[in-house]
């Protein structure tokens, strides 16, 4: 209470209203209704967005490689929890836990200043938060499975792996796989910011019609971003469905 | 059946085994001997200690006082990779993995012979295990190996525990309630294949001790019964010789004591099928 107060007076409210910000908006909310629907515009539209879906899918492919393999030993339901096997897990969780608490915003600074204004960095901006929460994510998947079905695996002679394999990656697959496809939908989100960096895309499109004030523009890219993510997501549930099924 | 047959060798030997849950006593004292080879029914009321027996006997928990022998050497020196080749229990919640086809859950029973890599391979190639295959035939589920365990009934569900547990094929088959949602028919079939009447190829039942809710078909199918209430065996006997008052005294204070009738292998029926 204390707090949502004193933050509330901290802020200076006579900077929120904006002289001619009605009309700007009007004419914004204009741009919604009549899109901008040119055929020069949507070829740059469907190379923006070729490039936007590129990065995510390559930066997914990496966190998805990276994340499940140090989740999996992040869950430490693989190694004996000895000296050795300790000390992977506590560095598998210290990695995991450094790649997601930084953003990928700031990945994407640190990246474009430490190897240039490249695809790499983009592509690393995204799959190194990613793999992390990723992780974080299945690691906690797989110390969830039901422990009578664990039980019963082992008491048929099942070692770890075994019970990996016949429990614990059967249980969470269809939560898993749907997950992966939610966090391919934040990489498309992502990647549309991270090109306001300058890495190409359909945020690098529309920071131009938005500097350009061309609001019907910006209109056709943000919808476009909008059916992307729509698609991403109906492919996810039908593939849900599949799995489960 | 004790003394009955001096060449009967005793594999498993339980003395003085008492459990206790929070300071409750829910088992013992129990002094019991399983003959290498015997079929043991458990009959009892709810609550009587009869899971709990079953889950000392499989190592899944430590009695409280008291010591479990097999073969002269305590149980729990079982190295924990070897268990399986002793001793395994199908738990009344079965305890199967939904996600997986009947065929897989029953193919983890061959998890101990197998390597890691058998396991991928069983999982990601479209080979199948003859005999786990041969065992849930002879159970009657073998058209169902290919459907996901989660969509099966519950007496399909409980076969294909039952399946698993003969395919893993320990010394003593350890079985809580395992035709409780079978019909008359199924139930007769299946508890000739876990008493080894009905001898099954590649699969060689040996001693059995199975908790059942009917007193009848413990006496049909079991050598052996042991009436347990209140967590202390009422009487031990070879079935032959169980009657009519032995099953009262153990259902004692009990309001709806079984009554023993014939359950008609005869009566045709679906239920429990589907």
């Amino acid at each position: 209470m204390a707090l949502t107060t004193w933050s509330a007076f901290s802020i200076d409210w006579s900077d929120l209203t904006n002289d001619g910000g009605a009309t700007a908006l009007r004419s914004i909310l204009r741009a919604f209704l009549t899109p901008d629907l040119s055929a020069e515009l949507l070829k740059k539209v469907l190379q923006a967005s070729w490039t936007t879906i590129s990065y995510a899918a390559t930066s997914m492919s990496v966190a998805i490689f990276l994340g499940l393999s140090l989740g999996l030993i992040a869950s430490g339901t693989l190694f004996p929890r000895g000296k050795l096997g300790l000390l992977i897990l506590i560095s598998t969780r210290a990695f995991l836990g450094a790649t997601r608490s930084i953003h990928e915003l700031v990945w994407a600074l640190l990246l474009v200043v430490a190897i240039g204004l490249s695809p790499t960095a983009g592509i690393l901006a995204i799959a190194l938060p990613y793999s992390g929460t990723i992780g974080r994510i299945f690691a906690e998947q797989l110390q969830d499975v039901p422990d009578n079905q664990l039980k019963a695996m082992r008491s048929s002679g099942a070692n770890n792996g075994q019970a990996l394999l016949l429990a614990r990656i059967p249980s969470v697959l269809p939560d898993t796989v749907s997950y992966l496809f939610y966090r391919f939908e934040c990489a498309i989100r992502t990647a549309s910011v991270l090109s306001f960096v300058g890495l190409g895309g359909i945020g690098f499109q529309i920071h131009i019609a938005l500097s350009d004030l061309k609001f019907e523009s910006v209109a056709t890219l943000l919808y476009t971003l909008i059916a992307l993510i729509l698609f991403v997501e109906l492919t996810s549930n039908s593939v849900r469905k599949r799995l489960l099924s | 059946m004790k003394g009955e047959d001096s060449s009967n060798r005793i594999a498993w030997r339980l003395n003085g085994v008492t459990k206790e849950y929070d300071g409750k006593r829910v088992l013992g004292p129990v002094n019991l001997e399983l003959v290498e080879g015997q079929k043991t029914a458990i009959i009892g009321p709810s609550g009587a200690g009869k899971t709990t027996l079953l889950r000392l006997l499989a190592v899944e928990t430590e009695p409280t006082s008291g010591t479990i022998e097999c073969e002269g050497k305590p149980i729990d020196s079982f190295s924990r990779n070897r268990k399986y080749l002793e001793v395994g229990l199908m738990h009344q919640q079965l305890d199967l993995v939904p996600q997986l086809s009947a065929r897989k859950n029953i193919e983890a029973g061959n998890s101990g012979r197998w390597s890691i890599f058998r396991t991928l391979a069983s999982l990601l190639l479209p080979v199948h295990d003859n005999a786990s295959h041969d065992v849930a035939e002879a159970i009657g589920i073998a058209e169902y190996l290919n459907d996901r365990t989660s969509v099966l009934s519950g007496g399909q569900q409980q076969r294909v525990a039952l399946c698993r547990l003969l395919v893993q094929s320990p010394k003593l088959h350890l079985a809580d309630e395992p035709v409780s949602s079978l019909d008359p028919v199924l139930t007769d079939k299946v508890l000739k294949i876990l008493c080894g009447i009905h001898e099954l190829p590649g699969c060689h039942v040996n001693s059995v001790v199975a908790n059942l809710h009917s007193p009848d078909l413990a006496i049909k199918h079991f050598d052996r019964i042991i009436g347990l209430h209140d967590g202390t065996i009422r009487f031990d006997k070879p079935a032959t010789q169980v009657t009519e008052d032995d099953v009262e005294f153990t259902y004692e204070d009990e309001s709806d004591i079984p009554r023993v009738v014939d359950p008609s292998p005869n009566i045709k029926s679906n239920w429990g099928r589907h």
